[in-house]
C-alpha cells in the first residue's frame, strides 16, 4: 500500500513537471507569433498611443521571464487571458463549451471501448474464423480512415441517401422553444433523461449518433487490435489451460480470467486512442457543426485569436495528462504484479 | 501511456532480428504470397510511380496544378473527366494524381527527420542511462504528453500555415516515438554479452552504439516507419483540411476535401474522392507495416 | 485383477499444422488400476503430456484425437457431451501441471481461484467453500492458510504453489489424478516433499494417480507400475520392479543403462545412439529400429504389437514375439 502511495506521488510530481513544460511551450509559441498581440486587441483603427497603452496593460513591455511568471500565475488562478475575438475570458469560453465536447467525447469513447474490447475478445477466441478476419479488416480500416472523410461519408449515406440521422448541431433548433432543455450538467443526454424530456432526449440522441460513431472509428480499431493481440497471448498461457482443466465455463475463462490479464495493455492503448479522439473532435465538431470546444478552437485559429488558442491548448494538455495519469494508476491497481517504480 | 515504463524498456524484451539478405528475401517471399500484402505493395508502388511521373500521366496536368476552367465546373464523373470536375472546373483525377507528390513528400520528410532526431537520442538514453536517460525521457514525456496532432496544430498556428511548416510541426511531435523505440531496443541489448565483450576489449561507446546497437534497431524502425508513413499522410491531410498545411491552389488531398465540403451533398465526388485517396494510401501503408511486423518482428514492440 | 480405472485403447493424436500433419501419438494402449501409482515415462517430446491432456479432452489446437478410446470406469471420455466433460474436469479427474508458477492466474488471489473450483463441483456456500479450501491447504502442509487465501501467486514459492495445485486437484475427491511432471520445475529438496505428499495422499485416499515424468529415478522410487513411451507408442508396460530388474524392450534397457550409478566407475556415459524420429506417425516399421542394437528385418517391415512377457508385463518388441522367443 505504501508503495502505491509513493508511486502516485511520484507520478503526480512528474505530471506537474510535464505541465510546467507544456505551459512554457504554449507561452513561447504565443510570443513567437510575428504579429503584435496588443495591436490585435485594440483593432486595426487604433492610434499608436492606444496600442502602447494596451501593450503596457498586457504586460508586454516586461522582460520575457517576467511575462512568463505572470502567465503562469494567472493560469494557476484560472485566468487564461481574454479572447481577442469575443472579448470574454478564455476560461469562460472554455467552460461554457466544455460539456458539449465532453458529451461527444464520452459517447465516442464509450462506443469505441465497448465494441473495441468486445470485438477484440471475440476475434481472439475465434482466431482463424471468418469473423476474426472480418474484425481484423474492420479494425485496420478503422485506423486508416481520415476522420473528416468518414464524417462526410456518413453524412452522405445516412443523411442524404437514407435520411436516418441529422447532421447539424446537437439538437433541433425548434425544440429549443417547444421542449427546452433544463441545464443541469450541460450534457443533453443526461439533462433530458433526468427531467423526463423524452422528445428532446430522442432528438439529442439522434444528433449525437453520427458524430460519435465518426469519433469512435479510430479508437475502436486501435482498441480492437490491441485487445485481440493481447488476448491471443493470454489465451495461450498455462493458467488458462488450468482453468479449463478444472471445468471453468468457457465464457468465464475468456471473459473474466483472460480478459483481466489483457486489460493492462488495452488500458495503455485507451490512453493513446484518447489522444486521437481529442484531435478527432476538432474535425467532427467542424463537420457536424457541433457547438463545442473544437469549433471554438477552429474559429480561433482562423481569427488568429492567440489567447484563446493557447488557452484551449493548455487546457487540453492538462486534461490529457490527467487522463493518462488515471489510466496509469488504473493499470497499477488492476495488476498486482506491476512494479510501481 | 507516456510516463510509465512498463511497456517499453524492460530487459525482458527479446532482441529484434537483424536485416540480412536472407531475411529480406524471406520477407519478399511472404509478401508475394499474401494477397493483402501484395495489394498494399502494389498500391504503394502506384503512389510512388504517380508521384514521380504524375504530370506526364494526368489527363489535365495544368488543371492538376491549379488552372481553373469555371464553365466546366461541377461536372459529374464522365468519359472526359473520369472523376468529375470540382467547383472551379478542375479535373479531379488530375488533381489527385498530381497530389500524390505532396502526399508522399510529407511522410518522407517527417519520418526521416523524426528518425534522425529521435533514434540517436534513444540510443544515447538507453546506452548511458543515468541522468542522460532521465533528461531525454522527461523531454520525450513532455512532447508525448500532447496529442501529436494538437501540438502540430498549435505550432503551425503560431508560425503560419504552409506545407513546410506543417511538415516540421509534425516531425517535432513525432520524434519521441522513435526515441522510445530505440531506447527500448538499446536497453535490451545493453546487457547482452556481445556488448560487454566489446566493452571489455576497449571498444568506445560511440563505436558500440554505431556498430552494434543501431544496426539492430533497423527492423523495428522500419516497421514503425512504414506504419508512420500512413499516419503522417493522415496527419498532413488533416492539417491541410484545417487550412494549416498546404495552401491553395496546390492539389493537396486534405485541402481538396475541405474545399469541396460545402458541396458534399450534391457534388459528392469533389470531397469524397480525394478522401478516398488518403484512405487507400494509409490503408496500404498500415497493411504493409503489419505484414512487415509479423515477418521481421514477431515479438512486437508495442 | 479389478477393472481398470483408466483404460486407453489405441489412442492416436495428430497435430494439423501449417507444415502438415504431425502424428504425435500413434497407438498408445495402457491401463491404470484403481488405487495404484502409475508412471508414464519417456523422453521429452514422446507425447506423454499430450496423452495426459487427452484424458481431460484438453489437447490444444491444432491437435486432435484421431482414433481410439479413453475409458474412465468404462465410460468413453472422448464421446461424452461437453457438459459432462466439464463436470469431470476437476471433479472426477484432476490434473496438476509442470510449472506451478504459471499455472495459476496471476491477477486473482489464491483463495478466489481455489474457492471457485470448489464451488464449481460441489454445492457449498461461499463460507463453506472457504472453510473447505482452508482444510485442503492444511492437508497439503501449507501454513497460515487464511493469509494464504488472500495472497497472489507471485507471492508464493514454486513448492508452495504446487501444493496449492494439489489441494485444488483434491478438492472434489477425484478418482483419478494426472500429474504431469509436477516436480520438474522444482528444486530437488522440494521435489522430494511434493512426491511425499502425493504418495501420502494416494495411500490415505486411494486416489489412482498417473504420474508423467522423464525421470527414471522418481519412477523407481514411487510408482507401482510404469509404461515406457517412445515416439508416441508404448514400448513396454509393467510393474516397476519387473521393468527395472528385467527390462524387456531394448529402449528401456538403454534408458536404464544410461543412468549413471554413483557406486560404479563410469568411463563413458552410455547414451542411446541416434535421435527420436521427428514425425514417427508415418513410419511403417518399428520406431526404435534405427537405434536398436538387436533390430533385424522383421523390425523394419512392420510395427510390433504388445506381447506379454511376465505378470502384467507387456512389451512391444519382436524379440518377445512367441515365434521369436529363443533368439
Amino acid at each position: 500500500m505504501l508503495a502505491k502511495i509513493d508511486y502516485i506521488l511520484k507520478r503526480l510530481a512528474m505530471s506537474a513537471l510535464v505541465l510546467l513544460g507544456l505551459s512554457m511551450i504554449t507561452f513561447t509559441l504565443a510570443r513567437v507569433v510575428p504579429s503584435d498581440p496588443a495591436a490585435l486587441y485594440v483593432g486595426p483603427h487604433a492610434r499608436r498611443e492606444q496600442v502602447e497603452a494596451m501593450r503596457v496593460k498586457l504586460g508586454l513591455d516586461r522582460p520575457l521571464h517576467v511575462q512568463y511568471f505572470y502567465y503562469l500565475r494567472d493560469a494557476l488562478h484560472g485566468d487564461l487571458g481574454i479572447s481577442i475575438a469575443t472579448k470574454r475570458p478564455v476560461v469562460q469560453e472554455i467552460t461554457e463549451r466544455l460539456p458539449s465536447s465532453l458529451e461527444l467525447l464520452a459517447a465516442g469513447m464509450s462506443i469505441a471501448t465497448l465494441f473495441g474490447i468486445l470485438l477484440g475478445v471475440l476475434s481472439a477466441r475465434l482466431q482463424g474464423s471468418p469473423f476474426d478476419t472480418l474484425v481484423r479488416i474492420f479494425s485496420l480500416v478503422g485506423v486508416s480512415l481520415p476522420a473528416f472523410w468518414l464524417a462526410l461519408l456518413l453524412q452522405i449515406v445516412f443523411y442524404r441517401k437514407l435520411g436516418w440521422f441529422p447532421i447539424t448541431g446537437r439538437i433541433d433548433t425548434a425544440l429549443r422553444f417547444t421542449h427546452p432543455i433544463q441545464r443541469i450538467t450541460g450534457f443533453y443526454l443526461i439533462d433530458t433523461l433526468v427531467t423526463r424530456n423524452w422528445v428532446a432526449f430522442k432528438d439529442a440522441a439522434w444528433h449525437i449518433v453520427l458524430p460519435a460513431v465518426t469519433l469512435a472509428a479510430y479508437p475502436m480499431g486501435l482498441i480492437a487490435r490491441m485487445t485481440r493481440a493481447t488476448m491471443l497471448e493470454v489465451l495461450s498461457q498455462d493458467y488458462i489451460r488450468t482453468a479449463r482443466a478444472y471445468g471453468v465455463r468457457e465464457w468465464f475463462v475468456v471473459g473474466v480470467y483472460a480478459l483481466k490479464n489483457s486489460l493492462g495493455p488495452t488500458l495503455t492503448v485507451l490512453g493513446l486512442s484518447l489522444a486521437y479522439a481529442l484531435t478527432g473532435t476538432f474535425f467532427v465538431e467542424m463537420i457536424f457543426n457541433w457547438p463545442g470546444l473544437g469549433t471554438f478552437t477552429t474559429h480561433s485559429l482562423l481569427k488568429v485569436d492567440y489567447p484563446a488558442i493557447m488557452g484551449v491548448t493548455l487546457f487540453a494538455a492538462v486534461g490529457y495528462v490527467t487522463i493518462n495519469l488515471i489510466v496509469d494508476l488504473l493499470q497499477a491497481w488492476i495488476d498486482p504484479r506491476v512494479s510501481l517504480e | 501511456m507516456q510516463i510509465s515504463d512498463t511497456a517499453v524498456g524492460k530487459d525482458r524484451t527479446p532482441a529484434p532480428q537483424r536485416l540480412s539478405h536472407r531475411r529480406l528475401r524471406y520477407t519478399l517471399h511472404v509478401i508475394l504470397r499474401d494477397p493483402l500484402a501484395l495489394f498494399s505493395v502494389l498500391i504503394i508502388a502506384l503512389l510512388v510511380f504517380l508521384a514521380l511521373f504524375g504530370p506526364w500521366i494526368a489527363p489535365y496536368p495544368e488543371q492538376g496544378k491549379g488552372r481553373t476552367d469555371v464553365p466546366n465546373r461541377f461536372l459529374p464523373p464522365s468519359r472526359e473527366h473520369w472523376l468529375g470536375t470540382d467547383q472551379l472546373g478542375r479535373d479531379v483525377l488530375s488533381r489527385i494524381i498530381i497530389g500524390c507528390r505532396i502526399a508522399l513528400q510529407a511522410p518522407t520528410v517527417v519520418v526521416i527527420l523524426a528518425v534522425v532526431i529521435g533514434a540517436p537520442l534513444g540510443a544515447l538514453a538507453g546506452y548511458f542511462g543515468g541522468w542522460v536517460d532521465n533528461l531525454i525521457m522527461r523531454l520525450t514525456d513532455l512532447f508525448l504528453a500532447f496529442p501529436s496532432l494538437l501540438l502540430a496544430v498549435t505550432i503551425v498556428a503560431a508560425v503560419g500555415p504552409s506545407l513546410t511548416n506543417a511538415m516540421i510541426a509534425i516531425a517535432i511531435s513525432w520524434w519521441p516515438w522513435y526515441t522510445r523505440l530505440v531506447r527500448g531496443v538499446t536497453l535490451s541489448l545493453r546487457e547482452r554479452y556481445f556488448v560487454e565483450a566489446a566493452r571489455s576489449i576497449g571498444v568506445s561507446s560511440g563505436a558500440i552504439i554505431l556498430r552494434h546497437i543501431l544496426p539492430n534497431c533497423v527492423t523495428p524502425i522500419l516497421v514503425q516507419a512504414t506504419i508512420d508513413f500512413g499516419t503522417v499522410i493522415l496527419a498532413e491531410g488533416s492539417l491541410a483540411f484545417l487550412g494549416l498545411g498546404t495552401q491553395p491552389p496546390a492539389p493537396d488531398w486534405g485541402l481538396m476535401v475541405s474545399q469541396g465540403r460545402s458541396y458534399i451533398l450534391d457534388q459528392w465526388w469533389i470531397s469524397t474522392l480525394p478522401g478516398l485517396a488518403i484512405f487507400v494510401s494509409v490503408l496500404a501503408f498500415n497493411l504493409l507495416g503489419d505484414t512487415l511486423r509479423d515477418v521481421l518482428d514477431p515479438r512486437q514492440y508495442r | 485383477m479389478a477393472e481398470p480405472a483408466l483404460q486407453i485403447e489405441d489412442l492416436h493424436i495428430s497435430f494439423f499444422t501449417l507444415a502438415g500433419e504431425v502424428r504425435a501419438i500413434n497407438g498408445v494402449s495402457l491401463e491404470v488400476y484403481p488405487g495404484e501409482f502409475f508412471g508414464l515415462v519417456g523422453e521429452t517430446g514422446c507425447g506423454k503430456t499430450v496423452t495426459g491432456l487427452a484424458v481431460l479432452g484438453l489437447v490444444p489446437k491444432p491437435g486432435r484425437v484421431t482414433r481410439g478410446r479413453i475409458l474412465l470406469h468404462g465410460r468413453d471420455l472422448l464421446r461424452l457431451p461437453a457438459r459432462e466433460m466439464r463436470r469431470i474436469r476437476g471433479g472426477d479427474v484432476a490434473m496438476i501441471f509442470q510449472n506451478p508458477a504459471t499455472s495459476l492466474n496471476p491477477v486473482f488471489t489464491i483463495g478466489s481461484q481455489l474457492v471457485r473450483v470448489i464451488r464449481l463441483h460441489q454445492r457449498l456456500s461461499k463460507r463453506e467453500a472457504v472453510r473447505r479450501a482452508c482444510e485442503l491447504l492444511e492437508m497439503v502442509g501449507l501454513p497460515e492458510v487464511e493469509r494464504l487465501l488472500e495472497q497472489y501467486p507471485h507471492q508464493l514459492s514454486g513448492g508452495m504453489l504446487q501444493r496449492v495445485m494439489i489441494a485444488m486437484a483434491l478438492s472434489s475427491h477425484p478418482s483419478l489424478l494426472i500429474a504431469d511432471e509436477p516436480t520438474t520445475a522444482l528444486d530437488v529438496t522440494i521435489q522430494a516433499q511434493i512426491l511425499a505428499i502425493l504418495r501420502d495422499l494416494q495411500a490415505r485416499f486411494g486416489i489412482t494417480t498417473m504420474f508423467i515424468t522423464h525421470d527414471l529415478g522418481i519412477i523407481a522410487e514411487t510408482c507401482d507400475r510404469v509404461a515406457v513411451l517412445y515416439a508416441g507408442r508404448v514400448a513396454e508396460v509393467g510393474p516397476t520392479e519387473e521393468i527395472f530388474r528385467r527390462p524387456a524392450h531394448p529402449y528401456t534397457q538403454g534408458l536404464i543403462r544410461a543412468v549413471p550409478r554413483p557406486d560404479r566407475d563410469v568411463e563413458e556415459l552410455a547414451a542411446i545412439p541416434g535421435t527420436v524420429p521427428s514425425n514417427p506417425g508415418f513410419l511403417r516399421h518399428c520406431l526404435f529400429a534405427p537405434r536398436c542394437p538387436h533390430a533385424w528385418d522383421r523390425c523394419w517391415a512392420e510395427q510390433p504389437p504388445q506381447y506379454p512377457v511376465g505378470e502384467m508385463h507387456r512389451v512391444a518388441c519382436f524379440l518377445h514375439a512367441p515365434s521369436e522367443v529363443g533368439r
